[in-house]
């Protein structure tokens, strides 16, 4: 279990990380959200013993990482896949992490083909990789040691969609069988793809934490018919207050009760899904606007 | 698949961690062709010795004559061991493999000790073999101390490296100190006339060159005064700053 209890930390008078609290519990993969500068890497290299505090403290299993022995074969770390020399081969980082936690030298080639790169592209210098194929590596060097716990730094980045899938595969089979998994993003709809919970952060504070169900439950449903006024009617009829939208109507109650006020009245529904109005995307939106950093461009160019 | 910790573990043993440092040296071109090169330097120095008098063909010669280009490559490999992780950012994945910075440290120097000891040693597998085949009349003349002095010069360059290497934690910046630094301390010295009288206490380059003298021979008791003050100047002070600085340092 990773605790982080009252984590301050400050930059000569810049706050970055602004007293958080949260626990990530085996079994689960806890996502931590929030936009690029709000805390994230701090906090993880804070809970891997990369960066002292200013106050408050950060645990694994109960200790400090620095007093984890060989923390390589219980804690896997990726905080930055492309954090590696350019003139080593891909085989060689993970042969090296290998020998410093006294893994025999079959677990390179066996992570190898758990993260699918391929012999020849291991033997390749890491100058010649993509992003996506060091992320790979790097996630091959953090499960090397066949760890309980996993801390991954914007893991996802440079993954195509179909990478990211198999990342929230592997990840749910770590965290069913009774692994912890925190990882962070700046993008909600990875997130969304991998968590069980989640931590949104900005500004070094935490804004909003819970299951990602109950964060990303919407706020009502959105549904079109055929014939709009009909609709109108029905929803009026069974008491539903109906606000057009685009060309249907939001309305403040759950599908299935939107859906069967439709239905008593004989109108054919073609489409109704739970909007996603409000909530966490529209918070996490306002996040990212306030951090903005990059005004728009007054003089074309890109 | 256990959801605790297991604190009983062992942890990584120190020699371990010495050999995954040697392994990194080698295992990039950039750290072959350092390696390779001083071997190489130390191969053609020793053949253009041979174009020296006959009489100057002893294996002492043959070790002593090169190290006026070991020393500095020498240095430079002792600033790879120290900086190549700061510059090429392997640190994050060295530190949370071994996150005891200090035995990361400790492991480095040992690393060091034997790389310069495996240089030495080449140097004087060659310096015989050239002595065997066109040496002096009398070329095994081993006098133990003049060895071992050139020994300790070797060490002291390494050493003045990953000192050098720990107190800036960047590659250019550590090589430009490293062969600059002296060079405007010795114009310093020598220019201003008050302090020509420390200056054979704390210049480098003259405290070393008494170890690899021509005919080389015993240091006098000022030679080892000014030799012990010019490391301290120049390498245990770097280092001890380097320390502190690699054990608080934010890795990132």
């Amino acid at each position: 279990m990773i605790r982080v209890d009252s984590l301050t930390k400050d930059y000569r008078g810049v706050r970055a990380v602004d007293n958080i609290s949260f626990t990530c519990e085996p079994g689960t993969v806890t996502g931590f959200l929030g936009p690029n500068g709000a805390g994230k890497s701090t906090t993880l290299r804070i809970i891997t013993g990369l960066t002292i505090p200013t106050a408050g403290s950060a645990t694994i299993g109960g200790v400090s990482f620095h007093d984890i022995p060989n923390p390589g074969t219980q804690v896997g770390v990726l905080l930055d896949a492309s954090a590696q020399h350019a003139g080593r081969r891909g085989q060689e980082v993970l042969a090296l992490g290998a020998a410093t936690m006294g893994l025999p030298a079959s677990r390179v080639e066996d992570m190898l083909n758990l993260v699918s790169l391929t012999g020849n592209e291991a033997k390749r210098r890491i100058r010649h990789y993509s992003l996506g194929m060091r992320q790979r590596l790097g996630i091959a060097h953090a499960l090397l040691g066949e760890p309980t716990v996993l801390v991954l730094d914007e893991p996802a980045n440079g993954l195509d969609p179909a990478g990211i899938h198999w990342m929230r595969k592997l990840l749910r089979t770590f965290a069913d069988r009774g692994g912890t998994v925190l990882l962070s993003s700046h993008l909600l709809h990875e997130i969304q793809i991998i968590a069980d919970d989640i931590i949104v952060i900005g500004k070094g504070k935490i804004v909003a934490q819970g299951p990602k169900e109950e964060l990303l439950k919407g706020t009502g449903t959105f549904l079109r018919a055929s014939d709009g006024a009909a609709l109108a009617s029905a929803l009026q009829a069974a008491g539903i207050d109906a606000t057009p939208q685009a060309d249907g109507f939001h309305v403040d109650v759950p599908p299935e009760q939107a859906a069967k006020a439709a239905a008593d009245a004989g109108v054919v529904v073609i489409e109704i899904r739970e909007s996603s109005q409000g909530g966490l995307e529209e918070m996490f939106l306002q996040l990212t606007s306030d951090t903005q950093r990059d005004a728009l461009p007054r003089y074309g160019g890109n | 698949m256990t959801t605790e910790l297991d604190l009983s573990r062992a942890d990584v043993p120190l020699l371990r961690i010495v050999g995954v440092e040697l392994r990194k040296s080698v295992d990039t071109l950039a750290g072959r062709w350092l390696l390779g090169s001083i071997g190489i330097i130390t191969v053609l120095w020793d053949l253009f010795w041979l174009g020296r008098p006959q009489e100057l063909h002893t294996v002492t010669l043959f070790v002593v004559a090169p190290a006026v280009l070991q020393t500095p490559l020498l240095g430079v490999m002792g600033i790879l061991l120290a900086t190549s992780e700061w510059s090429q950012r392997t640190a994050m994945v060295t530190f949370s493999l071994v996150p005891k910075r200090n035995r990361t440290i400790i492991a480095k120097i040992i690393a060091a000790l034997a790389l310069t000891t495996i240089v030495f040693a080449m140097s004087l597998a060659v310096a015989a073999l050239l002595a065997a085949v066109a040496g002096a009349s009398d070329p095994w003349d081993l006098p133990p101390g003049a060895m071992g002095q050139a020994y300790l010069g070797a060490l002291i360059s390494t050493f003045k490296g990953v000192g050098f290497g720990l107190l800036l934690l960047n590659t250019p910046a550590a090589i430009v100190a490293f062969l600059l630094a002296p060079l405007v301390v010795q114009s310093i010295t020598g220019l201003i006339g008050a302090l020509n009288r420390i200056s054979d206490w704390v210049n480098f380059n003259t405290a070393m060159s008494p170890l690899y003298d021509d005919v080389p021979g015993m240091l006098t008791g000022e030679q080892w005064g000014h030799l012990i003050s010019a490391s301290v100047v120049w390498f245990v002070i770097p280092f001890a700053i380097g320390i502190w600085r690699v054990l608080n340092a934010e890795v990132k």
